[in-house]
């Protein structure tokens, strides 16, 4: 019943149809039904994501909204390429996604860094990883420059424990844009930041977003983060996790936090957060 | 907590402790006149000591004991980390392997002495093979732990960036396991001296067991003190120098927590 609802719905929203069935070839990313199934431990099988279509433009900001167990995780990860998809397509530049990719970065929740290493280090790993140790020179200016970007500019010789969360969690977004990637994915990457530093940290991310113009998907629960980050705002519904509406934000840029206030910013949280009170589905 | 962290006041607090315990020791044989045979006055001991120090035979011994001990220690620790590396790399090695290891464990070294002395003779040799066997399982069942107590988001991580299984072996596993993998060596050679004085009880010619033996048969009790002070002399610096090294190496660790010898 639930399901039928949620398909007659975003059928009838016109933006969100053209998006879901109109991917333009020439977007970086698209999902074509993509649909994860988990065996249980009680071997009853769960239905993560149910037949998620999307395309992502060159450049996009776009947030994967929902609440809990809606799938939004799972999703990054068959994005990331660390997740096997059960079936669907995913494509990235028009050739199938088959594991991790080079040019994908991708933050956590919490920061992993790795404590033993110094910032400047930690921010090289996936150059060690990827490129070779050797290689490790090359991209050591570009590391500086990145640290220069996140805000941390003389923290090359610090270790993790010595930083504030927010600001490993900025080591964590320059050690993402290492590799000069076309994509980065965040996982609810100010999670676990106070209020206040959350605010600002997505200020930062604006700024490291309109400077390195990299297409980004982030994750959260937060209305308002989304609408505040956003070009488009995937919004997911749980049991089973399902792309029931994509939401378009024409809210100008550069975006401020006083535009929280603005009627427009309040328009768009109250219509997601009336998309999700006829759904039922408010953690 | 941690022997660095200590104020001075807390030092001198502990060393004013071991004063009047040896003050009240000393009155007490002199006032109850306790035979020395049972029990010598501390001044005995540290007459004991520094005769037996003097004449050089405490010292031959202690160099013959610490050898033990650390020929022992090292040994051990050796196989422990080749064998805890390994049993961590697969579940299947460590299904066939663990039983094993774990029945080795539960049968008292101390009991099996006497069959290491009879394979590895009467010499230095059976010393430090039954240091290496207690010396083995703490730093075996450390490492273990410690390759497996990787958090799952350092994996994906790892995953995410296109580690190879080797990479994420010596640039994850590796450091994470260093901490544990140090409480065990710490552990292990402690237990280690344990080990060369079990096997000198058994049978020796030299090192600080054999002079316990000696003295104790020659009911010179005093020089049993003497011989065990220097063996607790030698475990607490070699507790020292491991905690020296955990420092030196986990320089990324905020807080050190202390070891426990009980497990």
């Amino acid at each position: 019943m639930l399901v039928s609802d949620l398909a007659g719905k975003s059928a009838d929203d016109k933006s969100a149809g053209d998006k879901l069935i109109n991917s333009k070839p020439a977007d970086l990313v698209t999902a074509q039904n993509v649909r994860m199934v988990y065996t249980s431990r009680n071997a009853e099988l769960v239905t993560a994501l149910d037949d998620v279509s999307f395309g992502i433009a060159e450049g996009e900001f776009i947030a994967l909204l929902g609440p809990s167990g809606c799938g939004k995780t799972t999703l990054l990860k068959i994005l990331t390429g660390t997740l096997k998809r059960t079936s669907g397509e995913v494509t990235m530049r028009g050739q199938p996604l088959e594991g991790p990719r080079p040019d994908i970065g991708r933050v956590f929740q919490t920061p992993v860094l790795l404590a033993w290493r110094s910032v400047l280090d930690n921010i090289l790993l996936p150059i060690e990883l990827g490129e070779g140790r050797l290689q490790r020179r090359d991209y050591e200016a570009r590391a500086r420059d990145y640290l220069k970007m996140v805000g941390l500019e003389g923290f090359e010789t610090k270790y993790p424990h010595e930083l504030s969360g927010g600001m490993q969690q900025r080591v964590a977004i320059g050690r993402s844009l290492i590799r000069d990637p076309a994509m980065l994915l965040m996982d609810e990457p100010f999670g676990a930041l106070d209020a206040m530093t959350r605010d600002l940290m997505n200020v930062e991310l604006l700024r490291i977003w309109q400077a390195s113009r990299k297409t980004i998907v982030l994750v959260t629960h937060s209305i308002a983060e989304a609408v505040f980050l956003a070009d488009r705002v995937f919004v997911m519904t749980p049991r089973p996790g399902r792309l029931s509406e994509i939401i378009p934000i024409d809210l100008p840029r550069p975006r401020h936090l006083d535009m929280i206030n603005s009627p427009e910013f309040g328009h768009y949280v109250r219509r997601i957060g009336r998309h999700f009170a006829t759904h039922g589905a408010v953690a | 907590m941690n022997e660095a962290t200590r104020t001075p006041i807390e030092i001198a607090q502990s060393v004013l402790l071991l004063a009047g315990l040896l003050a009240a020791w000393e009155f007490a044989v002199v006032w109850l006149d306790i035979s020395p045979i049972l029990l010598p006055a501390p001044s005995a001991v540290a007459i004991s000591l520094v005769n037996g120090v003097k004449s050089g035979l405490l010292i031959k011994h202690l160099g013959v004991t610490f050898f033990e001990t650390m020929a022992g220690f090292v040994l051990g620790s050796v196989a422990g980390l080749v064998c805890g590396g390994l049993i961590a790399q697969s579940r299947a090695i460590e299904r066939l392997l663990y039983p094993y290891v774990i029945a080795f464990q539960t049968v008292p070294k101390v009991a099996i002495a006497p069959l290491i002395v009879i394979w590895f003779g009467y010499g230095v040799a059976s010393k430090v093979v039954i240091a290496a066997t207690i010396a083995f399982f703490p730093v075996l069942a450390n490492t273990i732990v410690g390759l497996r107590s990787v958090p799952a988001d350092q994996l994906e991580l790892m995953a995410a960036f296109m580690a190879t299984r080797r990479q994420t072996l010596w640039k994850v596993r590796v450091p994470q396991a260093l901490p544990f993998i140090l409480v065990g060596l710490d552990v292990g050679a402690v237990l280690a001296v344990i080990g060369a004085v079990v096997g000198e009880f058994v049978s020796a010619k030299e090192g600080l067991g054999f002079q316990i033996l000696q003295s104790g048969f020659s009911l010179d009790t005093a020089g049993v003190f003497a011989a065990l002070v220097l063996l607790a002399v030698m475990g607490i610096a070699i507790h020292l120098a491991m905690g020296f090294l955990r420092k030196k190496v986990l320089y990324w660790v905020d807080d050190i927590s202390p070891v426990n010898f009980s497990g």
